[in-house]
């Protein structure tokens, strides 16, 4: 093979290796997501906050001198309890009052607004990092580099999905969640304390977000603001797989993270939000039902 | 069943199935103008679903419903009601934060004072056909014993009442055919009798009435005829008297009509 | 002085905003989160127009309005057959586009440097260049903001709205078309809240992506839930107050890395709050059922 044509090669397995990772973090995002989408049916947007103060729970724990394994399993935990904290605090009130849809947005949106300004007061608006870590070592795989901690990342991802996808479908609690996902009423009927099922949905879901917020943070630094951009990359790989599916939430992570890194091949990086949200535009118009057709189809009259 | 210029609504073969299941098989029916059809059935049979399908918010799978001459198939649920069919759901949806009076306002049409330049203008025009809304809702209220409520909440009102308030909407909409989901669930014996009377009125008023019901008293009392459903298909048609004795019918409900009040 | 005048100023440019997106919003029960990018578009053409083609800025005004309608058209065309969350991810997504075309599109927009020097409006060879000046500008668009809403508000029109936030399949069945209803309504509030945009751009003479986040759109969406969905009035109040507190916040000295977070925090507990116990805000009339 010319020399040049090595280069571009490595360069394509590059960007493929860039998106692959990439895409596993918004896959990762997505998956909690969607999982508490299938069950309340509006978008948790402050599920983005609960990723951020994850992050940042962690990386203060790591500063204080804790290990790093340690960091991420009293994040987790912490995100979970704040996820369904926040379902029973504000939204399971609000749907005790049966509100309207548009309350519910409002009270997400405003959710991750709040947590958002709470974190900046805190902590700042400057970039924090993870130090003390030994510049990332990787691997030269075809030609692409892939730190070790990316490799985390990916196997992270590919095991979740796997384990929750079991659990989902074996046991008896990951039946009743399916079941308060697919009709409300009907599993209510048959005895299924939707309250309880929901507010583990949350504990879960949130926790993986917290799982996310650390790893991803690890590898792409802190920022107040950084949950705003995760929940949407979340959203649109969520809503490209077909919300409420978890293996559509990997697939649609690992399509948007493709498709940004590439789609930016030749245009500045800058561009690469742009990009997202076409996608999540199209698929919008197109099927708004995402590609694994997650949503059962229903028509409420 | 008189043929010709009399029939108003005809469903032709209609045939719907939602995730594998086959909702309705060929359901073909027609309905005179001045008459009462009642539509009877075991939950599930699919009768809102025909019910969805006239007015638009259902495709079919195949079939037809021409009202008045005019195929509705395939078109959205305001162009066929503007062709004049007319509904009440099943859940008995009114507007909740709006006034009695409005909900019933806004089931008069008047294109002219309902586009975006005309509330711009306010024109004499505007105020006028605003009144004529006014005094129109104001009698059908009226009629159905709510005129006390006008200025009330529509979510302030009791179950019966905002029955009624559904009713006096769709009169004031006045399609040429009115399809009631379950108007008398739920409603009380003297609202039960305003009701009655209501969808008599528009019988005698030539108007073309379909209604679901559970009660078999309350279709013995008011349905000129009686279509029965089980499972999708059309098992009986006719007066009430003879499909009450048909067998089909009477093993359907597993050895008698039950009578049960919603 | 100067200061006052520019916080009335502000108030009545939010006031533009607000009673117009209440219509969209609050009227018709449209989740619209993203009209920060009307405000941008509005902004930046006049700007831009005026700049680039040496218009006049009162031209520009014009043409910046029907670009708001426009592109709130179109986007309307597209959204407004989707289901609630949708609809609002779907405007949001726009915002942020919008966003990051004014961040990186830097041949026309000149990027994160903004665009300085845009032309002030000016009237009869006087320069509408102070906050006095543009006062009886921001108040006459306040009235006709203002006039028409209530208008379109007490008419079969905004009883229609009314209904489709109440029941769309409901109105669907009194034969009237929803979705022309509710893209008229949301490239109305685009055209009002571009407008605005334009007005501000040839008040504060420069503009940069950095007052058009789509973070902004949430802030729109505070004032109209805090002065109450579905009321005109409350829309007036809300804006003015949202605009006036926080500037007057800063007179107690609070330093100025820690008013932007402490807004968020303010701004997202407020509504949390009411969003809680009090959704029909100051003067709104939603009842709980």
């Amino acid at each position: 093979m010319s020399e040049r044509k090595k280069e571009r090669l490595c360069n394509m397995n590059q960007i493929l290796a860039n998106g692959i990772v990439a895409g596993s973090a918004y896959a990762l995002i997505a998956i909690g997501f969607s999982l508490i989408y299938s069950t309340v049916r509006f978008f948790h947007f402050a599920h983005g906050a609960v990723y951020t103060v994850a992050a940042y729970v962690g990386w203060v724990l790591h500063v204080s001198g804790l290990p790093f394994i340690f960091c991420i399993i009293i994040s987790c935990l912490i995100a979970s309890l704040l996820g369904s904290g926040i379902y029973l605090g504000v939204y399971a009130p609000l749907q005790m009052k049966r509100s309207p849809q548009l309350i519910f947005l409002l009270a997400s949106f405003a959710l991750f607004v709040f947590f958002s300004g709470l974190l900046q007061l805190i902590f700042g608006g400057d970039i924090q990092a993870y130090k003390g870590f030994v510049v990332k070592e990787g691997h030269n795989i075809a030609g692409a580099l892939v730190t070790n901690h990316q490799l985390v990342i990916i196997a992270t991802t590919l095991v979740v999905t796997f384990i929750l996808s079991v659990w989902l479908s074996r046991t008896n609690l990951g039946r009743a969640i399916r079941a308060v996902a697919d009709d409300p009423l009907a599993a209510s009927l048959m005895g299924v304390n939707s309250r309880q099922v929901v507010s583990v949905v949350f504990a879960i879901g949130s926790g993986l977000a917290g799982l996310a917020g650390v790893l991803i943070s690890f590898e792409t630094n802190l920022y107040p603001a950084m949950g705003f951009d995760a929940i949407l990359k979340g959203i649109v790989a969520a809503l490209i797989g077909g919300l409420g599916n978890i293996y559509g939430a990997l697939l649609g992570g690992l399509v948007l993270g493709l498709a940004e890194n590439f789609g930016v091949m030749g245009i500045s990086a800058g561009w690469k939000d742009t990009v997202a949200f076409l996608i999540l535009v199209l698929f919008l118009l197109v099927r708004p039902r995402g590609m694994a057709g997650g949503e059962k189809s229903q028509r409420e009259v | 069943m008189e043929i010709g210029g009399k029939i108003n609504l005809s469903v032709q073969n209609l045939s719907i199935a939602f995730d594998g299941l086959q909702a309705l098989t060929a359901i073909s029916f027609d309905v005179t103008r001045g008459s009462i059809t009642a539509l009877i059935g075991s939950n599930g049979a699919g009768k809102t679903t025909i019910f969805n399908l006239i007015s638009g918010f259902l495709k079919p799978d195949s079939g037809s419903v021409i009202v008045a001459g005019k195929n509705l198939m395939g078109k959205r649920p305001d162009l066929i009601g503007s062709l004049g069919v007319g509904r009440t759901f099943q859940d008995c949806k009114v507007f909740e934060q709006l006034s009695v009076i409005d909900n019933v306002r806004l089931g008069i049409r008047d294109r002219r004072s309902e586009t975006f330049f005309s509330a711009l203008l306010q024109s004499r025009r505007l105020r006028e056909a605003e009144k004529f809304k006014t005094i129109r809702s104001l009698e059908l209220l009226d009629y159905a014993g709510l005129a006390d409520k006008r200025n009330s909440l529509a979510c302030d009102l009791s179950y019966g009442q905002r029955k009624l308030l559904e009713i006096c909407r769709v009169r004031a909409f006045d399609p040429q055919v009115y399809l009631l989901d379950e108007p008398f669930s739920g409603l009380f014996p003297d609202m039960a009798t305003r009701m009655s009377k209501v969808i008599k009125d528009l019988r005698d008023n030539e108007k073309t009435v379909v209604f679901i019901e559970h009660d078999m008293e309350v279709v013995r009392g008011i349905a000129d005829r009686v279509i029965v459903l089980d499972f999708g298909r059309l098992i009986a048609d006719g007066a009430p008297e003879s499909v009450f004795n048909d067998p089909a019918v009477l093993e359907a409900y597993l050895g008698g009509l039950v009578n049960y009040a919603s | 002085m100067e200061y006052f005048y520019h916080i009335l100023v502000m108030a009545g440019l939010y006031v533009v905003i607000t009673t117009s997106l209440n219509l969209a919003v609050g009227f018709t029960g449209l989740p619209a989160m993203g009209h920060s990018a009307f405000f941008l578009v509005g902004a930046y053409t006049s700007a831009l127009l005026a700049l680039k083609a040496g218009l006049s800025p009162w031209f520009t005004l014009f043409l910046s309005g029907v670009m708001g309608w426009s592109v709130g058209w179109i986007v309307g065309i597209l959204t407004v057959r989707l289901m609630g969350d949708f609809l609002a991810l779907a405007t949001f997504s726009f915002a942020v586009i919008c966003h990051s075309i004014a961040n990186n599109w830097s041949e026309l927009t000149r990027g994160p440097m903004g665009l300085p020097g845009i032309p002030s409006l000016s009237f009869w060879n006087i320069e509408i260049d102070t906050s006095l000046r543009f006062l009886p500008v921001v108040v006459g668009f306040c009235i006709m903001a203002v006039v028409i809403s209530s208008r379109i508000v007490s008419s079969p029109y905004g009883r229609i709205l009314q209904g489709i936030r109440e029941g769309e399949l409901v109105v669907f069945s009194l034969g009237l078309n929803v979705l022309r209803y509710k893209r008229q309504i949301f490239a109305f509030s685009a055209l009002c809240v571009a407008i605005a945009g334009a007005l501000y751009a040839h008040y504060i003479t420069f503009i940069d992506p950095s007052s058009f986040t789509p973070m902004e759109s949430f802030v729109m969406l505070l004032m109209v839930v805090f002065g109450g969905m579905g009321s005109l009035s409350g829309s007036v109040l809300g804006a003015v107050l949202l605009v006036v507190i926080p500037e007057a916040l800063r007179f107690t000295g609070i330093p100025g890395e820690v008013a932007a977070p402490l807004r968020q925090v303010l701004y997202g507990g407020i509504l949390i709050g009411l969003v809680l116990y009090r959704p029909q805000g100051l003067l709104g009339t939603f009842r709980w059922k």
